[in-house]
């Protein structure tokens, strides 16, 4: 019964944990992109934080993100490869000032809540 | 795909990486609307020779698209996310849904026993069952389809801010159960239906030309069955339409439930109540007193059952002013 209970607490917990996941990639993303990135670069620096993130759901998520204009990109050559190279807009920098302190703001809520 | 990007390709990656990776993206572009199709699948191509080619070099082709995802799911991922009725619209939508059938219901039994009394209209049981399950079909794909027009105008019901906090309706003793009251609802329709011969049932019996009828007892309730079960019907479709049962609404129930008792008591103090007939002529004495049994046990059954609902009735109605009577005194 213990077991079958941890199992589910495990799995709402997963499912939980994925959602607060999502909403934070966004941030992460635009983070990282105040400097200039190629997919697969931003990919590995966000894994080295922490952060792993399957290349379907980034690629698609730049892409929107681009469309929303918030992004900019340009191809370029390097290493004798084409690479289209991301980096935060104007717009996507005001967006990302703002979002990173709605966050700082609700963090240290949750700090207050959750306690020490 | 532009020739472009297609050149791009093959000189990132080898012919057999090319292939695997070609076959993915046509699978993608299959899930994908045709007006964004070439659009996602040029940016997919970029971001899946990025991976390929910056992968380790014990990493193939195949590994990089498995990360990447089944092509339904990553189809799904570049397109942005739709509901075809969302959260903000669902439980208005399950609401309008549930009235539309019910009105519905209602209205084909209304409509059938006027057209019946009009023009004489009949029909089989079966022939009732499909047409009242085609007018609900319809009904649900009505209700469907303005709700998702809905959806897809962009609709989030913001007038509903407005909201006022409100009493309940006056004399307002409980939640409906909407169980109970819709199959008392349907009893009741399809009663009205066949007790106006606007359903004929087979009332033929196997083995022979015998058919089970109602006995001339049964004559004078013509009327009384009529506006009885034509008051219980009325009261239950309101009943779920207002979804809570009011003080009003429970004395009606409950004098219904009465007139039912009374009936019932007075059918059992009667004589034969059905015969099997043939030619025209009652068949043999005992079966007949079986029948007789059997029925009578029937009736004996809905007595109880009603008087079992009266009494849950009065306790709800006597709960009601508990409260009032309880009410400390300072």
């Amino acid at each position: 019964m213990m077991d079958a209970d941890a199992e589910q607490a495990g799995a709402i917990a997963d499912k939980l944990n994925s959602e607060i996941r999502r909403g934070t990639l966004v941030l992460a993303v635009l983070s990282q992109l105040q400097q200039e990135h190629y997919g697969y670069s931003l990919r590995k620096t966000l894994a080295e934080a922490g952060l792993d993130v399957e290349e379907g759901t980034l690629y698609p998520l730049i892409r929107r993100l681009e469309k929303q204009g918030l992004l900019h990109s340009e191809w370029r050559e390097e290493d004798r490869r084409r690479k289209r190279f991301y980096r935060l807009s104007e717009t996507g920098a005001q967006v990302y000032d703002r979002l990173l302190a709605d966050w700082q703001a609700l963090s240290q809520h949750l700090a207050a809540l959750t306690g020490p | 795909m532009d020739t472009h990007t297609d050149t791009a390709m093959d000189s990132a990656i080898d012919t057999e990486q090319a292939i695997l990776v070609e076959s993915y993206l046509h699978e993608v572009g299959r899930y994908l609307p045709q007006a964004q199709r070439n659009e996602i699948l040029a940016d997919l191509q970029d971001a899946v020779v990025e991976e390929v080619t910056s992968a380790a070099p014990e990493e193939d082709a195949r590994e990089v698209l498995r990360r990447f995802g089944h092509p339904f799911r990553v189809a799904g991922k570049y397109l942005p996310q739709r509901y075809v009725i969302g959260p903000t619209l669902y439980p208005v939508f399950m609401h309008i849904l549930k009235l539309a059938l019910i009105v519905a219901f209602a209205g084909q039994v209304l409509v059938s026993l006027a057209l019946a009394q009009m023009q004489g209209w009949q029909i089989g049981p079966f022939g009732l069952l499909w047409g009242t399950l085609e007018l609900l079909i319809w009904v649900f794909a009505v209700v469907v389809a303005v709700f998702v027009a809905l959806e897809f105008s962009g609709e989030k019901l913001n007038w509903y801010e407005d909201w006022t906090p409100g009493a309940r309706p006056s004399g307002a003793l409980g939640v409906v159960l909407p169980g109970d009251v819709l199959s008392n609802l349907v009893t009741e329709g399809f009663f009205l239906l066949w007790w106006n011969d606007v359903v004929v049932l087979d009332n033929f019996l196997p083995a022979g030309s015998y058919e089970l009828a109602l006995t001339a007892v049964w004559t004078p309730l013509y009327w009384p069955l009529n506006a009885l079960m034509g008051v219980a019907f009325v009261l239950h479709l309101l009943v779920l339409l207002r979804g809570v049962w009011q003080r009003s609404t429970q004395l009606v129930e409950m004098a219904c439930n009465a007139a039912v008792v009374v009936l019932g008591l007075y059918l059992l103090t009667t004589g034969p109540l059905a015969a099997i007939v043939s030619d025209g002529e009652m068949i043999s004495s005992e079966v007949t007193f079986f029948l007789q049994m059997i029925v009578k046990a029937a009736i004996f059954v809905v007595i109880a059952v009603t008087l079992s609902d009266m009494r849950l009735g009065w306790r709800v109605l006597i709960g009601a002013r508990a409260p009032d009577a309880a009410a400390p005194t300072h």
